[in-house]
């Protein structure tokens, strides 16, 4: 054999090592060794699909991706709920939503700011410095002024305490604000150190105004934004109550990660019910992330972006995707 | 007949390997600056290693392990040395190819050949300049030994 041969025969081994490495890694590195889907988990569907029991229903809300926003967790307000939503990113047109939904879980009216916001939102009421709007409990969009009580400051020392106690006593909600929020540096309230109390009186907000007001602020816990109901994880079919993983399916592998996948997860949305109703199951699929764990042998599975909010004096349930998307969950049958 | 090289035609087909080396590298949009960086800083070595695989390259012939044509000079270091970085690129953390991604054929044959296009680019432009330079330039010598027995 003389060395062309030799060398003719180094160029055909050289090319079937890679055709050895490529057949390796497609073989035996990209494929995930795991059972085929099992049959019953095939109907589960997307939340998008207009999922539909005999007796519920989930409908898609309010998508945030069309319009570029991010939404918060929902508030009761009323009978039914406020949803909150923001630009996605600080720039010229800045935008804060509000969405409204009335008590059958319908969207009934949107309220949009552009780079302006409310300071808060207390008892259903969007707070600005000067004014307030009652929007969210009725719709109106008019501008309301706080009454003023004492603004020329009349009162001082024992005696403004003893009507800001009997106004606070009377009032359903409070908002105290601080003197170097309301006035500019220069002004004499501010060298005073003159607060404002808000109190709200029989639907109306009233300015009252005093030194060393805020000191008195309780901090309250706000009990009207919705509170997550899900844990964010649970070793499969061992965690959420009424949000039952049935099933995981990997479809890939983190890159970064070597023990934890990408891929899709089988919920069972379960709905107990009183009197003769049987129990009801939404059985949807959404993507998760599964965290193996080698040394104790178990496998954790995370849905941080899924969340499902509800409480009983509502008459439905929200559930949101990485607050990009918002679902509503109706009884069908209860009427409101 | 011996083939013999001369340091001075080794340095100067190191230097011209590294000017092309150099265009290539700055014309290759797929390497990113960070690796584009390493690649340019590592010229220095390049260059020697260039005037090493020449010497390299003169001894395997003189030994009958190498052909002594332009195809191989330039198609058996060029693949060796493709394969030898596909190999390395795909073992450890962050292999070129992650693995369980469940890719289709067709798309990792894609990400090979994307690989394979940027290893011709570089690799490959780099050995073809030194196996066209080198057949040039190496001299051949009719030893007295061989003459005395032909």
């Amino acid at each position: 054999m003389n060395v062309y041969q030799k060398n003719t025969i180094l160029l055909l081994v050289l090319v079937a090592c890679f055709g050895l490495t490529i057949g390796y890694g497609y073989g035996f590195k990209n494929k995930i060794r795991q059972p085929e889907l099992p049959a019953k988990y095939l109907h589960y569907q997307p939340m998008d699909s207009g999922l539909n029991t005999p007796n519920f229903e989930l409908v898609p809300v309010l998508d945030g991706l069309a319009n570029e926003v991010v939404f918060e967790a929902p508030i009761h307000v009323g009978k039914g709920v406020l949803i909150h939503a923001k630009s996605l990113e600080y720039s010229k047109t800045y935008r804060s939503i509000y969405y409204r939904m009335d008590s059958t879980g319908n969207l009934t009216d949107s309220l949009v700011y552009h780079n302006e916001f409310p300071s808060a939102l207390v008892h259903g009421y969007l707070m600005h410095k000067d004014h307030y709007y009652s929007w969210p409990l009725n719709g109106d969009t008019t501008k309301q002024a706080y009454l003023p009580i004492n603004s020329n400051l009349k009162w001082s020392g024992r005696e403004m305490l003893d009507n800001f106690f009997v106004l606070n006593a009377k009032a359903e909600a409070s908002e105290f604000i601080k003197y170097d929020a309301i006035w500019k540096a220069d002004d004499p309230q501010y060298k005073l150190g003159i607060d404002q109390v808000r109190f709200l009186i029989k639907g109306k907000w009233y300015a009252f105004f005093g030194a060393g007001l805020y000191a008195y602020r309780l901090v309250e816990k706000d009990d009207a934004v919705l509170a997550d109901q899900l844990h964010a994880h649970q070793v499969l079919g061992k965690g959420d109550p009424n949000f039952e993983l049935a099933y995981f399916h990997k479809t890939s592998r983190y890159l970064s990660k070597p023990t934890d996948w990408h891929g899709i997860g089988f919920v069972d949305l379960i709905f107990k019910h009183t009197g003769n109703i049987p129990t009801d199951t939404l059985k949807i699929k959404a993507e998760m992330s599964l965290q193996e764990n080698v040394h104790q042998k178990t496998s954790t599975v995370n849905y941080t972006d899924i969340k499902l909010y509800g409480r009983p004096a509502l008459n439905y349930s929200l559930l949101t995707v990485g607050n990009r998307k918002y679902y509503v969950i109706r009884n069908k049958r209860k009427s409101p | 007949m011996k083939q013999t090289l001369p340091i001075g035609r080794a340095l100067l087909i190191a230097a011209i390997a590294i000017v092309i080396y150099i265009l290539v590298i700055f014309n290759t949009p797929q390497l990113d600056s960070y690796f584009g960086m390493a690649m340019f800083f590592s010229t220095p070595l390049v260059f020697a290693g260039v005037v090493v695989w020449c010497y390299i390259l003169l001894f395997l012939e003189r030994k009958q392990i190498m052909a002594p044509h332009l195809f191989f000079r330039f198609s058996i270091p060029f693949l060796f040395f493709s394969l030898l970085f596909w190999v390395c690129a795909n073992v450890g953390n962050d292999p070129l190819i992650s693995a369980f991604q469940q890719y289709t054929f067709a798309e990792y044959m894609e990400y090979f050949l994307d690989f394979m296009k940027n290893a011709l680019l570089i690799l490959g432009s780099l050995f073809f300049v030194m196996a066209t330079l080198f057949t040039l330039l190496v001299k051949q010598e009719q030893s007295i030994e061989e003459i005395r027995q032909a």
